[in-house]
């Protein structure tokens, strides 16, 4: 029997509409990302033939090739092909931009633990626990995910200046939403 | 009538409420761990919110992330599907605390039913005959011999904390019961923390035969007749029918008659379905009640023209069923394939990884749930069913006809599959006539693994 081996690149499925809740939904890698282009330059550099570098949930897995370093597939890295949407809207191709969730250097993402509502203080008329800038300790707490009417403290597992506080007051967040980027001193 | 559900589930019966509530107009929320964050389900409904990480019970089992999502979408209901949290009273009872409708019946049902002892008890008091036995735990050797004795060789021993085929032994004999009594209780504590057995007649080539019901909240209860699901490898049904092959008129219509009895016995609402044991003699043992949508369910929905998921819908939005027939004709007959990611040829491995190539089959009484795609990579934490093929068909040999014809249509490359098996099973002479037991399917891989040895 024979079958067609051609990839359907059918359009993809519009954006989800959900109560302003942006999120990374898929990671592309993609050489044009400068953290994939340090690598490859250390491994050119270092000569190294095979690297498999983790941070912040962004998993690469490069291997050395005759032409240079070329990417591995891993499970992180999102699929090209994507299911044929029942009512096809524009093709959109998912963005080469560096999300915000990534950080460059050495920032740490704070993400939610949980699925709920991000609140940035303790009490609707109380100040804010942070704010762009504020210096942390560890065990400081950043916010509060409400979910199912209990208040839940997130705090901060390392020490550092809170570089961005992403999410906004009252917006509702799924699990391992990015709410808040940090710099570890 | 909702505004919003949240489906509790994934994978294909995700999909298949999905496309329920589209038709009904009803807003949909769909819940994935991270692992399933490009999963068909995903994409489809109007909303998503990722719940947790990849393991069921962070995401999927998750009570408080569930009722989080359904919470800041505005969710009115959720629909739990089949497996994960379906048959969860607790979940249900979270759920009717917070004021989000669960879709399915009342908790104390979901326990009464949830607890084998306890269902097989309230099956009795509704007059349904079940497998003669201890009916309890049974405390030490002379009680054991005693119930042999009474109930009849052979027997089988079972634990009370037990399922899914662990911890049972067959005894044939006073002496091979003594042992397989204390060996029992050993298994039974090392597997479960818990000793306690009980003791059946164990009933020889089985036939597994249930019942599809359904009931509203005006006490309304009507069956959808019954599925013959007798194929199955390690308790697990690979291919469903509907209507059995193997009952007279007079046997469906007691079979129905027990369903409703039960059924009525517990007031019960929702969907259910409420599965037998048919000896080789053509007596019916009750066996145990599910309260939830089944996998099968295709089967009845085709040969009874009744869509079972917008029924649960409607009657737990307080609407009555749509049904107006008490006794509905069947028409036709239907047979579904589970597709598995599993490789036959080396022991059922589970089989997970990249589709490359999809093609879906179609035509003439061909149906396909499913949230296969290519391209999809099916993840390794979840359960291994890829796709369910629904063939109906005038009569049981088209239906055969028609489901080959689909299997062969059917291509899911890039990972192992349960099709090629499959086809096999419904080439045999043994399943075209219909008269096998639930012991067929390891007869069957015996006799074909002595065939190649031969070679």
């Amino acid at each position: 029997m024979t079958t067609n081996p051609e990839k359907i690149e059918g359009p993809k499925p519009e954006k989800k509409k959900r109560s302003a809740v942006p999120s990374v939904k898929k990671l592309k890698v993609n050489p044009k990302l400068s953290i994939v282009q340090d690598v490859i330059e250390l491994m050119n550099e270092a000569q190294i033939n095979e690297l498999h570098f983790e941070q912040s949930g962004v998993k690469i897995h490069l291997r050395k090739g005759p032409g240079g370093p070329f990417m591995v597939e891993t499970p992180a890295v999102s699929i090209t092909s994507s299911p044929v949407a029942s009512n096809p809207g524009p093709v959109s191709i998912p963005s080469a931009d560096v999300p915000a969730s990534v950080p460059v250097n050495n920032h740490i993402t704070v993400s939610s633990p949980m699925v709920g509502t991000f609140y940035r203080s303790p009490a609707p008329d109380a100040k804010p626990f942070i704010e762009e800038g504020d210096k942390v300790e560890v065990g400081q707490v950043y916010c509060i995910i409400e979910a199912m009417k209990l208040m839940n403290e997130v705090k901060a597992e390392v020490a550092g200046k809170v570089v961005k506080i992403i999410a906004q007051n009252g917006q509702a967040v799924e699990f391992n939403q990015p709410l808040i980027v940090v710099d570890p001193s | 009538m909702f505004n919003k559900i949240l489906i509790a589930n994934r994978g294909e019966i995700a999909i298949r409420i999905i496309r329920a509530c589209k038709e009904l107009g009803i807003k949909t929320v769909s819940v994935h761990s991270q692992a399933d964050a490009d999963s068909l389900h995903v994409h489809l409904a109007d909303e998503s919110v990722c719940i947790g990480k990849a393991s069921s019970k962070d995401s999927y089992l998750n009570i408080p992330a569930l009722i989080s999502a359904a919470e800041i979408t505005d969710a009115e209901a959720i629909h739990p599907g089949y497996g994960f949290l379906a048959e969860n009273a607790h979940f249900a009872e979270v759920c009717a605390s917070c004021q989000i409708t669960f879709i399915g019946p009342k908790p104390e049902v979901i326990r009464l039913m949830g607890d084998k002892v306890a269902a097989i008890r309230t099956a009795i008091k509704a007059g349904l005959p079940t497998t003669p036995g201890s009916n309890g735990p049974v405390k030490d050797e002379k009680a054991a011999l005693e119930i042999a004795h009474r109930i009849k060789y052979p027997v089988i021993i079972k634990a009370s904390a037990g399922g899914g085929g662990k911890g049972m032994r067959i005894a044939h004999t006073d002496i091979s019961l003594t042992k397989a009594f204390q060996t029992a209780r050993t298994e039974a504590e090392a597997a479960f923390g818990n000793p306690e057995v009980y003791i059946e007649k164990y009933v020889e080539e089985p036939r597994h035969i249930e019942v599809q019901i359904l009931g509203d909240q005006y006490g309304h209860v009507i069956h959808l007749g019954e599925r013959d699901c007798t194929i199955q490898r390690n308790h697990q049904k690979l291919i469903e029918e509907a209507p059995s092959p193997v009952l007279n008129a007079r046997q469906r219509k007691k079979l129905g008659k027990y369903a409703l009895k039960l059924a009525k016995q517990v007031n019960y609402n929702s969907a259910g379905t409420i599965e037998f044991l048919m000896n080789k003699d053509g007596d019916f043992y009750f066996m145990e009640m599910n309260t939830r949508v089944q996998v099968e369910h295709p089967v009845t929905e085709l040969i009874m023209g009744v869509d079972i998921i917008k029924e649960q819908i409607k009657v737990a939005a307080g609407e009555r069923l749509s049904v107006v027939k008490d006794i509905m004709e069947p028409r036709g007959h239907a047979i579904e394939c589970r597709i598995n990611a599993e490789n036959p040829e080396d022991g059922f491995r589970p089989s997970p990884g990249l589709i490359t190539t999809y093609h879906v089959p179609g035509g003439p009484g061909v149906r396909v749930d499913t949230h296969l795609y290519q391209g999809y990579r099916v993840p390794p934490y979840y359960d291994s069913l890829l796709a369910k093929i629904i063939v109906h068909a005038p009569n049981r040999q088209e239906a055969i006809r028609r489901m080959i014809r689909a299997l062969d249509e059917l291509v899911v490359d890039g990972i192992h599959t349960t099709t090629g098996f499959l086809k096999t099973i419904l080439e045999s002479e043994t399943f075209r006539r219909g008269n096998y037991s639930t012991h067929f399917v390891e007869k069957f891989m015996k006799k074909k693994n002595e065939e190649i040895g031969k070679d």
